[in-house]
């Protein structure tokens, strides 16, 4: 039975083929939300999926979503942590990371489905709120599931949600 | 019913009770400024959730690449915490803090024969480690236990309990016992410090960038000890450089003091693993 969000529970546990194939497009639409770049998002996708792919076997058969949605929000606020705590190093020892800021022009359209006005208000936001909005609109996990996740109470939740969607408002308007 | 009513989301996002949402149909029904609100509401829930953005294939390919990359070079290396809350819980087992640095020292050995010492005597040492330590002296590794230990590979004992904890200052003491030995642990806790002040600090370490988590690193003798900031967790590893597999301790327990004999083993996690080493 899909929950009210629409997800349906997948049975068993899933395979790393299959989320890298089925689910990767959620995970770096929640990731580009969150980071609010192209660059970011795929880092934070990046170290999802590996985690995704060593942890499997703690995945519990539920909302896939869920869970997923889960680790990508963990990742970003983890690197969101890291940053601020010390100076951002880059080491150019991966050509992968060197040539991330070249898109190509598959790249430069897929950017272009996120309007940079709409993406600028996005990440304007505070990082609780806008966590709380995407875990809410963009990843389809309840209330009580982002409490959950982000050990606050449903009414933290809750406020977070309504004053981040009255900050958008307020911003796109 | 105000703007600042969290209700109204609420109300959007099905999540009111049956009598909040009358409460609020009840406002709908005779304020058009709470209809026009909520109105406004929906469409910014429609803005952020709606534009789902696809990746390149490009894109695709170069970060499904990435992460096979970064399997096959490190296959058997346990995952970062996947999430605090659906994470397996493995049998009971702590370290502590993040932005720890571990001088370890292998009591007895884990390879089955060494007899658990009384906690009393364990304090004993402790102490006396701990004044080695604070004296700015490194505790030399045990490292024909260490050996033994490496050796084991898989079979190190996959059940340890903490059962002495304390905290003087910036040092945590700490006792973990097996069915088939003691690992005695001291650890160094600096709050907030980061690893290349620690690393500093212990004068031995190399600060090593690993993709943005950066490592502190020693060799003393053939014996590894290395730190990893996670970022919420801390890998700690210890390794022998004559041996395939190297012991990994993962915790997230930061900013935590246990107490004297608590057992910690239910709020933070650690992962011993076969490691192989990289190089």
């Amino acid at each position: 039975m899909a929950d009210k969000a629409g997800r349906t529970p997948e049975p068993g546990v899933p395979t790393w083929d299959g989320i890298a194939r089925d689910h990767l497009g959620f995970m770096y639409s929640v990731a580009y939300r969150l980071a609010g770049n192209q660059s970011d998002a795929e880092d934070v996708v990046q170290e999802a999926l590996l985690r995704v792919k060593r942890g499997l076997e703690s995945y519990t058969p539920g909302s896939l979503q869920g869970w997923l949605a889960r680790i990508v929000t963990n990742v970003f606020l983890d690197e969101t942590r890291r940053r601020k705590r010390r100076p951002q190093t880059h080491l150019p020892d991966d050509p992968d990371r060197v040539l991330a800021g070249a898109p190509g022009a598959d790249e430069a359209l897929a950017m272009e489905t996120l309007p940079d006005h709409l993406q600028r208000a996005i990440a304007s936001l505070p990082e609780e709120f806008r966590t709380a909005v995407v875990l809410c609109d963009v990843a389809g996990l309840s209330y009580a599931e982002i409490a959950e996740q982000r050990g606050v109470p449903v009414g933290t939740v809750r406020s977070r949600i309504h004053r981040g969607r009255l900050q958008l408002r307020e911003v796109l308007s | 019913m105000n703007i600042d009513d969290d209700r109204l989301s609420a109300y959007l996002d099905d999540e009111l009770a049956s009598a909040e949402r009358d409460e609020v149909d009840t406002a709908l029904a005779s304020d058009p400024a709470v209809q026009s609100l909520l109105a406004e509401l929906a469409e910014m829930k429609a803005v952020f959730g709606s534009s789902m953005i696809e990746p390149s294939r490009t894109s695709i390919n170069r970060m499904i690449g990435a992460v096979e990359r970064a399997d096959e070079q490190n296959p058997l290396a346990p995952s970062p915490v996947v999430d605090s809350a659906s994470r397996r819980r493995v049998p009971t087992f702590a370290a502590i803090a993040a932005s720890v640095v571990i001088i370890a020292s292998v009591v007895g050995g884990v390879g089955g024969t060494a007899s658990i010492p009384a906690i009393g005597d364990l304090v004993a040492r402790h102490e006396a480690a701990a004044s080695v330590l604070d004296s700015g002296a490194e505790l030399a590794m045990n490292d024909d236990a260490m050996h033994e230990m490496m050796d084991e590979g898989p079979s190190i004992p996959d059940v340890l309990d903490l059962t002495y904890a304390d905290q003087d200052g910036s040092l945590v003491h700490a006792v973990f016992e097996s069915p088939d030995g003691v690992l005695l642990s001291l650890f160094r806790q600096d709050g907030d410090a980061d690893l290349n002040e620690i690393g500093t600090e212990m004068g031995t370490g190399e600060i090593i960038d690993m993709g943005g988590h950066e490592m502190w690193a020693s060799d003393m003798g053939e014996t590894h000890v290395a730190v990893i900031d996670g970022d919420g967790f801390t890998w700690t590893i210890i390794g022998n450089a004559e041996a395939d597999h190297m012991m990994i301790m993962v915790s997230d327990l930061p900013g935590r003091s246990p107490s004297i004999g608590e057992r910690i083993g239910d709020v933070t996690d650690a992962i011993i693993r076969p490691f192989r080493l990289g190089n």
